[in-house]
């Protein structure tokens, strides 16, 4: 066991992706074991995973035994064939329960490592759809600021949230233009919801006018944004955007690879807005992590232009990762996980909304099993709320069994959708004495 | 009269030979218009057509036509010296030119970088604002952040800067590291806010765009203090005091392209006085030379100009064969001498204070939506209802119909299909005014009784 502690002591080989050298010098945990709400660390310390792996995969949860078997009995079988013009199996029956499970009009598949590669994806099939049909300068891309699309190079460019990540890299591609966020908790345009008319939506269009919307290819955004924490924009906000994007022959790409496969309730964010996108980013919930997997949506309309999709990567399609989010997906359906994440995210929204309590909460949001306490020094103007203290809550949270995170100015929750009444009541009662703790600090 | 000979260049077996600026010249041959000779505030075609030039050729030829003092300098510098070799060294001229523009430039704007047009003015500042921040320890500093709406210039980063319509799009995709925020337009406000309630909304949120593309990667903000090509857009008078306070705070230049504001335009020598705010670095030409020679500058501010003295390498990396010419700078030298001795700046003002209310007497003529500008810059927002501020159908175009009806009558002003305005030479008098403004009017009234 002593072998793996990367305690900061030694000089660790792994190079540990946005962590700080302080945060190196006060070690990394090291976890050995998880089996469904919980994870292990190699002292033997267990924690309630509230966070489904951190970056929200693990939707099924941890140790299942069944996509293990799916995993082996591919690779026994077929592990690996070129996905340029060979087809196999795992990926065709994939591509044909996705086309059932996914929005109204999204039919045809492409499956890659990752969001970001499916993000890259979707941006340059939107690059063939114009220049096929003879609209080669719809170069540029509209996201948001606060937007997370990936890391890659054409998801820097489009990305609107942590920020240094992007700031490193610039300068890079041209044609990245930014709109504001519909987060109405901290409006960017200081407006209020329904006072705004939705500002932040409508002005899309002025800002296509300035750009010169026949240079603009893609709208791309979140469903439901992670950046200011699970901001759900109010109801009219998609439908506006779906409304300009055809005004001008623009392509909505949605990114669902956190909200899809049941994380708010339904199986995919789309479903609560009736909002009918041109692609459909996909990952994380479509294998729950036990292969690196994402996918790329698109509807007959947007392939139909396409002669050939110049996109060519060596893990597209692959057999093994496409049996096991079959075998993830055969999960959520056979335990009704969507459903447990509708009526759990529902008890847990309940129980953090009694937080309310503590003058730092101030707005209790959430959506399924994606929820957050944004958090305010100051109610009245909302104020930011400083991160060392944010840090401290989740730190504290850790120590006390319990793994959450925080995004912006909010402690953000997002559990496997297997969680129970009894998982939520115990991450309730140390998420209220973190709170307190933080106010009898401050 | 002029040569009538000149008469036969307005024909389209001539026009074939030349591209003009901005002009479809499929239409342009069927309606040609050639100036021949000027004098004053007037100017006339090749078939001898007078007419009354309300916007001093582009906001250019502050002096009038014809001033003596610039003919002079310019035809004795011409015999004296009329090139010098500009790698080697420069001129008398230049040196002198520069050193008034110390003097009379706000602030400590103590440094001249002298060039030959608006465009190679901020194409140049582009270039040294990112040099100066390499040698003050940011080299990281690079983007350049502007305004939707405005216009800096025709060149390559001149023109990614700029931020409106066809002069920029088919050019498209620009240079890296520009971006655009909105430009204080109130009259419609793309904040859909009030002023004063909104406390300028539209300067203030700038901190957000700085923070979130990163205060360290910006070197610069430009802004024409009003700009002409969106309609001569006029901020509150706060707005550039919160401009300078943020570039402050984020170590972040800002610059002023004056080059239609400058030298009197606004009813100061330059919008910055008229503001009261120093930029970084200001770039002016246009009325620097009245348009008797080719002539324009990036003024520098004298902590910023230090950065490039001391060892080689640290020099500013930039010329042009004609920067800097002794003609150009004679003419700039008569101009901007007649323009402060003659107080040409305070007629701006008083001659613009009587523009605009002869304009606010159109009013009645119910399309008037807006008057605004400073001094002799003067823009009209046309609009079908004044109430509503609803604007006219795109295909009306009645600003491009009053423009062209206006020069049929003899009057030149800027056109634009929702606005027009005034820019005339700063030696108008009111009896001037009063001639273009019944021009104007009557421009006016045959459109809309052809609507």
């Amino acid at each position: 066991m002593p072998d793996f502690i990367e305690r900061g002591d030694g000089k660790p080989h792994v190079i540990y992706p946005r962590t700080s050298a302080a945060q190196m010098r006060n070690g990394i945990t090291v976890l050995t074991s998880g089996d469904g709400m919980r994870v292990t660390d190699d002292t033997g310390k267990e924690y309630l995973d509230f966070v489904s792996g951190w970056t929200r995969p693990v939707h099924v949860g941890y140790r299942r035994a069944e996509i293990a078997q799916a995993v082996h009995d591919q690779i026994m079988q077929l592990h690996y064939y070129t996905p340029m013009q060979y087809g196999n199996p795992r990926a065709i029956e994939l591509a044909q329960v996705l086309a059932e499970l996914t929005p109204t009009g999204i039919t045809q598949f492409l499956f890659v490592s990752s969001g970001s590669e499916a993000l890259e994806s979707a941006l340059k099939l939107a690059r063939h759809y114009h220049y096929y049909r003879g609209e080669r300068w719809r170069f540029k891309v509209i996201s948001r600021r606060g937007a997370f699309h990936g890391v890659t190079g054409g998801a820097l460019r489009v990305l609107g949230s942590v920020l240094p990540v992007r700031h490193l890299s610039e300068p890079l591609a041209p044609g990245g233009v930014f709109a504001e966020s519909p987060y109405c908790y901290r409006c960017p345009l200081h407006l209020s919801y329904p006072a705004c008319d939705l500002a932040c939506a409508r002005d899309v269009e002025r800002l296509i006018q300035f750009e010169d919307p026949a240079q603009i290819g893609v709208f791309v955004g979140e469903t439901i944004q992670q950046g200011f924490g699970a901001v759900a924009p109010p109801p009219e906000y998609w439908p506006i955007i779906r409304q300009l994007c055809d005004r001008y022959g623009i392509l909505l790409v949605v990114d669902e690879v956190i909200c899809g496969f049941g994380r708010t309730g339904k199986w995919f964010g789309v479903e609560h807005f009736d909002l009918a996108p041109d692609m459909l980013l996909m990952a994380k919930g479509i294998s729950s992590g036990y292969m690196p997997m994402g996918a790329l949506g698109a509807t007959e309309a947007v392939m139909a232009p396409v002669d050939n999709f110049a996109n060519l990567q060596t893990y597209m399609n692959h057999p093994v990762a496409c049996a096991a989010a079959l075998a993830n997906i055969e999960i959520l359906k056979r335990e009704r996980l969507i459903d447990n994440a509708r009526v759990m995210g529902d008890y847990f929204l309940d129980g953090l909304k009694l937080l309310t309590c503590y003058e730092a909460v101030g707005e209790v949001r959430g959506i399924g099993l994606w929820a957050v306490l944004d958090l305010t020094t100051d109610r009245s103007t909302r104020a930011l709320f400083p991160a060392d203290r944010l840090e401290r809550m989740v730190q504290r949270a850790k120590e006390k069994g319990l793994i959450i995170k925080f995004m912006h100015c909010a402690l953000e929750f997002a559990p496997s959708l297997v969680v129970t009444r009894g998982d939520i009541d115990l991450a309730l009662r140390i998420i209220d004495e973190c709170l307190a703790e933080d106010a009898r600090a401050h | 009269m002029p040569d009538q000979t000149d008469a036969k260049y307005a024909t389209e077996p001539y026009l074939r030979h030349i591209m003009l600026d901005f002009r479809q010249m499929t239409e342009f041959v069927k309606e040609p218009f050639l100036v021949a000779r000027a004098d004053g505030i007037r100017f006339w075609d090749v078939h001898g057509k007078e007419y009354l030039d309300g916007l001093a050729g582009i906001f250019a030829v502050n002096v009038g036509y014809g001033n003596p003092r610039v003919l002079e300098a310019v035809r004795k510098q011409l015999e004296t010296l009329p090139f010098n070799p500009p790698m080697h060294g420069t001129n008398p001229r230049a040196v002198e030119l520069a050193t008034l523009l110390a003097e009379i430039a706000p602030g400590d704007l103590s440094t001249a970088r002298l060039v030959d047009s608006g465009s190679e003015a901020n194409e140049a500042t582009f270039k040294l604002v990112r040099q100066y921040h390499r040698q003050t320890g940011n080299p990281g500093k690079y983007k350049i952040l502007s305004r939707y709406l405005s216009y800096h210039g025709a060149t390559g980063n001149a023109m990614s800067a700029g931020g409106v319509g066809y002069r920029k799009t088919l050019y498209e995709p620009t240079s890296v590291g520009f971006f655009h925020t909105y430009p204080p337009y109130c009259y419609r406000c793309p904040y859909e806010k009030t002023y004063p309630d909104c406390q300028v909304f539209c300067a203030r949120t700038l901190r957000t765009t700085i923070e979130w593309e990163d205060p360290r990667s910006i070197a610069a903000l430009i802004v024409e203090p009003i700009s002409n090509t969106g309609g001569i857009v006029t901020p509150p008078m706060e707005y550039l005091k919160v401009l300078r306070q943020l570039c402050d705070e984020y170590n972040i230049l800002l610059v002023f392209d004056e080059i239609i504001t400058g030298f009197g335009r606004t009813g100061s020598l330059f919008a910055a006085n008229t503001f009261d705010v120093v930029p970084d670095i200001l770039c002016c030409g246009k009325g620097m030379s009245s348009g008797y020679a080719p002539l324009a500058a990036a003024l520098i501010r004298e902590p910023i100009a230090q950065a490039f003295w001391g060892a080689p390498g640290r020099e500013f990396a930039h010329g042009h064969t004609y920067a800097g010419n002794p003609v150009s700078c004679a003419a700039g030298l008569a101009s901007i001498r007649e323009i402060v001795e003659r107080r040409l700046p305070e007629n701006a003002r008083r001659v613009g204070a009587y523009l605009v209310q002869k304009l606010e007497a159109l009013r009645p003529l119910g399309i008037i939506g807006d008057i605004r500008g400073k001094g002799l810059m003067i823009g009209i927002e046309l609009v079908e209802d004044p109430a509503t501020k609803k604007p006219f159908a795109p295909e009306v175009k009645l600003g491009l119909r009053i423009g062209k009806q206006a020069l049929a009558n003899g009057l030149l002003i800027r056109y634009d299909p929702h606005w027009i305005a005034f820019g005339p030479p700063l030696i108008v008098t009111t009896e001037d005014i009063d001639q273009m403004v019944a021009i104007l009017e009557q421009s006016i009234r045959e459109v809309l009784r052809k609507l």
